[in-house]
């Protein structure tokens, strides 16, 4: 029982593909990415007092982020540290997905 | 050596000052004569700077605020290995120079000396967490370019190996060109090492930039580094600034609260201001982001750094954090837990505190009756008795509510818990307008006022945290259920309500309802009308999950709790002295008795309370 509750929801990346395949689409919001996802930042859209706060935090254009959860807003694995960013923030970042 | 502008003086606005003033106060072996040194302890938000300006000052400390702005400044002090004296600054958290909340720009004004009363520290301790070496770096890459004597404190280096992160310490010195001292402040690891080194800071090699800009990007920038040592700064520190004006400032967001803030905003309007625009053109022609230069290139140094000093056991295995929060933030769990949590705090607070308070009251009323037997009837014992001891019990009755409260508070900070309940209520608290981080407050405005409002000290915004403070008197404290009860036992009669409820107490949790109800029907209003503007979007580092240290939580219950009687207590007391004269003057025969059953004179009961509340809605 517990196995199935905490067991990780793998979302398509950016809708389309498996999370295992390279994802086919050029650019899309950080929102779009699901679990378990890795991209690269492209640009940070946001106020620039959040978007300087972001790249102090280690999302900054050409920066490696990896999705650990993306059920309320994100979770982030940027740097060794964990983000938590709101809905309105990931949809202002664009992302290339990776392949994990 | 000339002392750089005086703190106090008016900002040159539009002047285009730079951030960095020049400073340039005595800096060598001064220290050592004048028997003092000064040291500031800085750092990224989580990285234990806390318990570790605790481990080194003990508990001789000092808490204030810095003036103007309601950031805390603790200091302390301790006894040098070389018998100077040594004083040390708590910094607020920051995760870089540039200035993005009230506690970053007081951060960056005392490092720069340009703090009001707060002179330039001679020596910085900047704490690392070694959990997190790679985003703490960040700061540390800045504030090496700040050319200021600079020692690193590399803290949790045991939660790093458990976490099979080694670092190499010889190598990290190496390629910092600083001191490094691995220290757990928790367990007092060390602190010795890390005070040594503190004394020997000054006699170092100052710390400067460690990589180079590549040639188009050094060419782009150099007329706005030549325009910056115009007005006076070193060279490094212009090149410091250099670098971090490249991004666009907004000021949106900024509250001209401090002096470094009101400074980059006159920049915008300079002479300053047209390099920038010309050396962002250059940039971006060169294929640059000019915005994001500043995070890349520092964080190219800190990737090559990190790859040559750390070593991990097994690189994506599931920390013990990351298997917490799996339960922790679980969509069902989550909020379960969440709820549990509050349910205990509250309990916590209105039944363990009981007995201590009741135990209050009764020293309260000994003293009460024997100041009563000692002096001879009158206005002075009428005074002592019912106008000083019943307002210094008023406020002293709650001290066992709010120790409890704020020991919670600092379990749920200092485990690392607070973050993840701010993520989990955003979302709803979003909705009326306020931040996650606004509901602890609010529920701690359950137990009192004073406390909650003490507590949105961790919102960062000041529209968000005023919002806050606005409401978080609406909701019924702890004061009030005396009134409560008295008023439904007199107008509510005890029938069964669905045959198994009270409408008694139906309507005592209608009451409450009904407080919290319009708490966050006035946050929505004010979102909407006075206060105007989105709530801040969110962003917040998820610490990793610790052990919290029962010292830390002593130190810092002990500092909120006596904040709380000066600032709170003195207004108390002086408003229930104000009561007692009201109550008792001009004096009026029979109604006297009056008074003694239901006035401010007979402090056991309701009226007390609407004092403490008259106050909290002040305080």
């Amino acid at each position: 029982m517990f196995k199935h509750l905490f067991k990780r929801r793998r979302r398509a990346c950016c809708q389309f593909g498996r999370a295992d395949e390279p994802c086919p689409v050029a650019a899309c919001p950080l929102a779009a990415c699901g679990n378990g996802h890795r991209a690269v930042v492209v640009s940070v859209d946001c106020p620039a007092a959040e978007a300087c706060r972001l790249r102090a935090l280690g999302v900054y254009e050409g920066a490696k982020v990896a999705v650990v959860d993306s059920r309320n807003g994100l979770l982030l694995q940027v740097r060794g540290s964990r983000l938590a960013i709101g809905p309105a923030v990931a949809a202002a970042i664009t992302v290339i997905p990776i392949s994990p | 050596v000339t002392v750089g502008a005086p703190a106090g003086a008016s900002a040159p606005v539009g002047a285009g000052a730079p951030v960095i003033a020049p400073t340039g106060a005595p800096i060598d072996g001064h220290a050592a004569q004048h028997g003092t040194l000064r040291v500031a302890l800085v750092g990224n938000p989580n990285t234990g700077k806390t318990t570790l300006f605790n481990a080194l000052t003990g508990m001789r400390q000092r808490v204030a605020n810095f003036a103007g702005v309601t950031v805390e400044r603790v200091e302390g002090s301790y006894r040098g290995p070389d018998g100077c004296r040594v004083t040390v600054l708590d910094l607020p958290g920051s995760y870089s120079l540039s200035p993005h909340t009230p506690d970053e720009a007081i951060a960056l004004d005392v490092l720069l000396g340009r703090a009001a009363d707060v002179p330039l520290p001679e020596v910085v301790v900047v704490v690392v967490d070694a959990q997190n070496l790679e985003r703490n770096l960040f700061l540390l890459s800045q504030l090496l370019e700040l050319g200021r004597p600079l020692v690193v404190a590399l803290n949790q280096a045991d939660a790093a190996e458990a976490d099979g992160v080694r670092i190499d310490v010889v190598e990290l010195i190496n390629e910092l060109g600083v001191t490094v001292i691995p220290t757990v402040a928790t367990k007092g690891h060390g602190i010795d090492r890390l005070r040594h080194a503190i004394a020997r800071a000054q006699g170092l090699p100052r710390p400067a930039r460690r990589f180079e800009l590549p040639a188009p990007i050094a060419t782009a920038i150099a007329p706005v580094e030549d325009a910056l040592e115009r007005e006076g700064l070193s060279r490094p520190q212009a090149a410091l600034e250099a670098l971090m004006l490249l991004a666009p400032a907004s000021s949106e967001f900024r509250v001209p609260s401090s002096k470094s803030e009101a400074m980059s905003l006159a920049t915008r309007n300079s002479e300053l201001g047209t390099l920038l625009y010309a050396a962002r053109a250059k940039l971006s022609a060169a294929g640059f982001n000019p915005a994001s230069l500043e995070a890349e290139l520092r964080y190219q140094w800190i990737t090559g750094v990190v790859d040559r000093t750390v070593t991990r056991a097994s690189r994506h295995s599931r920390t013990t954090t990351d298997r917490v929060d799996a339960v922790l933030l679980h969509r069902v769990w989550g909020p379960l837990i969440f709820v549990a949590v509050m349910a205990l705090m509250f309990q916590a607070i209105f039944s363990w505190a009981q007995p201590l308070m009741e135990g209050v009251e009764g020293i309260l009323v000994g003293i009460g009756g024997a100041a009563g037997a000692l002096l001879p009837p009158g206005d002075l014992r009428s005074l002592i008795v019912d106008g000083v001891i019943a307002g210094v019990g008023s406020v002293l009755v709650f001290l066992p509510q709010i120790a409890i409260l704020f020991l919670f508070i600092g379990i749920l900070e200092d485990s690392g818990y607070m973050a993840r309940a701010a993520l989990i209520m955003d979302r709803y608290m979003r909705r009326v307008g306020l931040h996650g981080r606004s509901f602890i407050p609010l529920i701690s405005g359950y137990a009192c006022a004073v406390p909650a409002i003490m507590s949105t000290r961790t919102i960062e915004r000041p529209a968000d945290r005023l919002a806050t403070m606005m409401v978080v008197p609406l909701m019924s404290c702890s004061a009030r259920l005396p009134v409560y009860t008295l008023l439904i036992g007199a107008f509510v009669p005890s029938v069964a309500v669905l045959g198994i409820f009270d409408l008694q107490g139906v309507t005592l949790l209608a009451m409450y309802l009904l407080g919290t109800i319009t708490a966050l029907g006035v946050a929505f209003v004010f979102r909407r009308t006075l206060l105007k503007g989105r709530v801040q979007p969110l962003i917040l580092e998820l610490p990793p999950y610790r052990i919290p240290s029962p010292r830390t939580l002593l130190t810092t219950v002990a500092h909120r709790a006596s904040v709380f009687l000066r600032r709170a207590g003195t207004i108390i007391l002086a408003l229930s002295i104000v009561l007692w004269a009201l109550a008792s003057y001009p004096k009026a025969g029979p109604r006297s008795e009056v008074r003694g059953a239901w006035g401010v004179g007979d402090w056991q009961h309701g009226p007390r309370y609407s004092v403490l509340d008259t106050a909290a809605t002040q305080v």
